[in-house]
């Protein structure tokens, strides 16, 4: 059976417990103080509204928990005994009214004023419950721990349907209340005693609220067994198959997730989860599904001189024969990963726009199979998980390391490129082939879908920690070097021009010429390297990883 | 409108007298609040302390039973656990924490249900949560490895 109707029922039954204690009065007393229906509407209505707001607020979310529960008490039972005063009191508040010429500044007419001054009432009286309200009812609860945080939909729908019967009992008690009062006619008179011995209803129960005295009471009750429809709604609970399991302890310690994150695991279903390098648990989920994203397999190219794009695009360079290939930002930030060819080398051109890496692997995998690589929509630290389409399984965009599938803990080959701009492009290889903006997808590639976030120091998806030695966008160079990963800030490299330096024992030269960078190591061979934003670098290398500055602050 | 906006006011200037006046350090020694709930306890069942929690061996299971006194799901589980306490196994230590009382602890674990229990460690490292236990033996099921 559905949850739905039980959580409706669950909503009136609550009427029966302790927990409305508080609400009860209220109700009662605001809405009898009250002429006419539409003011128990109105109490009832900005009750529910308040019920909700807060439940998902204080309940829902842990963003409140530095808010202690006396506060909330306090606001609710200063703003009930703040109504229960212009109840009592109505030549006071008239008199505050006027000196603090809100009566002249507003201009009403007395009459329109009074019926204002009710609705106000009225709503503010809805509204000042909801903070405190806690129902003691086991359904809301399952809604709270089990229902909510796997659906938020389903949990809101549960949450909806409980207020409403929750409401449409409090609706029946506010009118009832107000029909009695109709009856006796000596009540009527606005300003009469009654009305004001309602308002002095309200100042004492404000009162009780805000001095937390109202939780003693409900306490003292539940203590004698007078627990209302508890035990009843459990009985019905434990009867009825709602199809909502109580759900698995949360686990706090670091070993958090032992289980891959739904929208992977229904994705990539022949994965061994088991063998798993237990990082790819924490992937989230950066919004594309898998494949949503969609690489570029069959890539195009154009003569560089049909290229209209600024010349200040990035773009990875890839040497091809005797000429060069160009695969500019404005394409790769819709596409990700260009599965090419390249000199007779299966290459995977990728850049993951949310952390700013730009990394050229070759594409064979270990068993000397020639895959190609798809965008999995998987996040860590904001960091792209590929899957590769031979063996389906996954590999991390910036370490080139496979975390689950046939090749766990095997890293690709990175393959040489350089990083320029259109302009430099041009100035230097004028008969560069540049990646077609044909790609067979419709795409605005004149348009950065991520908008200033290079430049803005907020994150879409923040990491788990921050590095504070340089800007967290700050581009740098990356390349390994022995057994060590070395990073070395970018812009002020290519502005140095060179850079010598002990790694590990090992010299590495850094040369840049006309924009382009030579690594070496000290027997003099080539070794390849990427680009990456600082944050992210740093957090997969901030404890071993070294780097080299070359003008040091 | 006026009425409204005053209202208001009343709110905030209440949150903010509230939050000033409320000593912000939670009374970590004792959390239980009525003299029925002090009875009752043993050794392996206790009102929550930083010393109770340091007392803890290091093979010991800690769980810390977030309760409201007003909250009858609580209670329930309260009285079973104060009726069946000679059947908590040696190696389980349960610390009854007071809901509406302990927001640090609240805020430390991530608390927002007032029938919540956290499993930690004797330095107070949570373990894992979960609500809603309904019965001692349902509690001690529920104990994740570690």
């Amino acid at each position: 059976m559905e949850l739905l109707p039980l959580s409706l029922l669950a909503g009136v039954l609550t009427v029966l417990s302790p927990c409305v204690l508080p609400l009860l009065p209220v109700i009662l007393a605001g809405s009898a103080a009250e002429s006419g229906r539409r003011s128990a509407y109105l109490i009832i209505a900005s009750l529910a509204v308040s019920v909700m707001a807060f439940t998902l607020l204080i309940r829902g979310a842990s963003a409140l928990l530095g808010v202690p529960t006396d506060v909330w008490l306090i606001v609710s039972g200063s703003l009930v005994l703040f109504i229960g005063v212009t109840l009592a009191f109505p030549a006071l508040w008239e008199r505050i009214s006027t000196v603090t010429g809100l009566n002249r500044a507003t201009g009403e007419m007395v009459d329109s004023s009074a019926q204002r001054t009710g609705t106000a009432r009225s709503v503010l009286l809805g509204l000042s419950l909801g903070p405190i309200f806690t129902s003691c009812s086991p359904t809301y609860g399952l809604i709270l721990a089990a229902v909510l945080p796997t659906s938020f939909a389903v949990g809101f729908a549960n949450l909806l349907a409980y207020t409403v019967g929750l409401s449409a009992v409090m609706l029946l008690i506010a009118l009832g209340g107000q029909s009695v009062t109709r009856r006796m006619k000596w009540a009527v008179d606005p300003n009469g005693a009654f009305r004001r011995g309602l308002g002095g209803v309200l100042i004492v129960v404000g009162l009780l609220i805000a001095t937390g005295v109202v939780k003693d009471v409900e306490a003292w009750l539940v203590e004698r067994g007078i627990l209302g429809a508890v035990v009843l709604e459990q009985g019905i609970l434990d009867q009825v198959d709602t199809g909502v399991d109580a759900p698995e302890p949360t686990r706090l310690d670091g070993s958090a997730a032992t289980e891959p994150p739904a929208f992977l695991a229904q994705r990539f279903t022949t994965i061994d989860w088991q063998s798993a390098d237990p990082a790819i648990f924490a992937a989230i989920s950066g919004g594309p599904p898998p494949d949503g994203i969609p690489a570029i397999d069959d890539p195009s190219f154009v003569p560089l001189a049909q290229v209209t794009s600024g010349d200040d695009v990035q773009a990875i360079v890839l040497q091809d024969g005797t000429g060069v290939r160009v695969y500019p930002y404005n394409i790769l930030v819709w596409h990700e990963i260009v599965n090419d060819t390249v000199d007779g080398v299966p290459v995977a051109v990728t850049f993951c726009p949310l952390c700013g890496s730009a990394i050229v692997f070759e594409r064979t995998l270990p068993n000397g199979t020639a895959t190609t690589f798809g965008v999995s929509g998987g996040l860590i630290d904001s960091n792209m998980i590929m899957f590769d389409r031979a063996t389906e399984g996954l590999w991390q965009q910036s370490t080139g390391r496979a975390l689950a599938g046939e090749f766990v803990a095997t890293e690709l080959a990175l393959h040489p490129f350089q990083l320029l701009t259109l302009g430099e492009v041009r100035e230097s290889h004028p008969n560069a082939r540049v990646l077609s903006a044909d790609t067979g997808f419709a795409r605005d590639y004149e348009r950065n879908p991520y908008g200033d976030y290079d430049e803005s120091d907020q994150f879409i998806f923040a990491p788990s920690t921050l590095d504070d030695r340089y800007p967290a966008k700050l581009i740098m160079v990356a390349f390994v070097v022995g057994e060590k990963r070395v990073a070395v800030p970018w812009l002020a490299l290519r502005e140095e021009g060179s850079l010598e330096a002990e790694v590990g024992g090992t010299t590495v030269s850094l040369q840049v010429s006309d924009g382009e960078l030579d690594v070496r190591d000290d027997e003099g061979r080539s070794v390849p390297f990427y680009f990456e934003m600082w944050f992210s670098w740093a957090v997969q290398n901030e404890a071993t990883g070294v780097v080299l500055d070359p003008a040091p602050r | 409108m006026k009425l409204f906006v005053i209202g208001l006011i009343v709110a905030v200037a209440a949150a903010v007298v509230a939050i000033v006046v409320i000593p912000r350090g939670d009374d970590l020694a004792t959390t239980a609040t009525s003299e029925s709930e002090l009875t009752g306890f043993s050794d392996r069942y206790q009102p929550y302390s930083e010393q109770a929690l340091a007392e803890a061996s290091a093979d010991e299971t800690v769980v810390l039973f977030f309760s409201a006194v007003w909250c009858s799901t609580c209670t329930a589980l309260r009285d079973d656990i104060a009726a069946n306490q000679q059947s908590i196994p040696e190696g389980v230590l349960v610390l009854l924490v007071d809901f509406d009382d302990s927001t640090e602890l609240k805020q430390q674990y991530g608390v927002v249900y007032q029938h919540t229990l956290v499993q930690v460690d004797r330095t107070g490292l949570g373990i894992a949560r979960w609500q809603l236990s309904r019965s001692l033996d349902e509690l001690l099921a529920t104990i994740v490895e570690v």
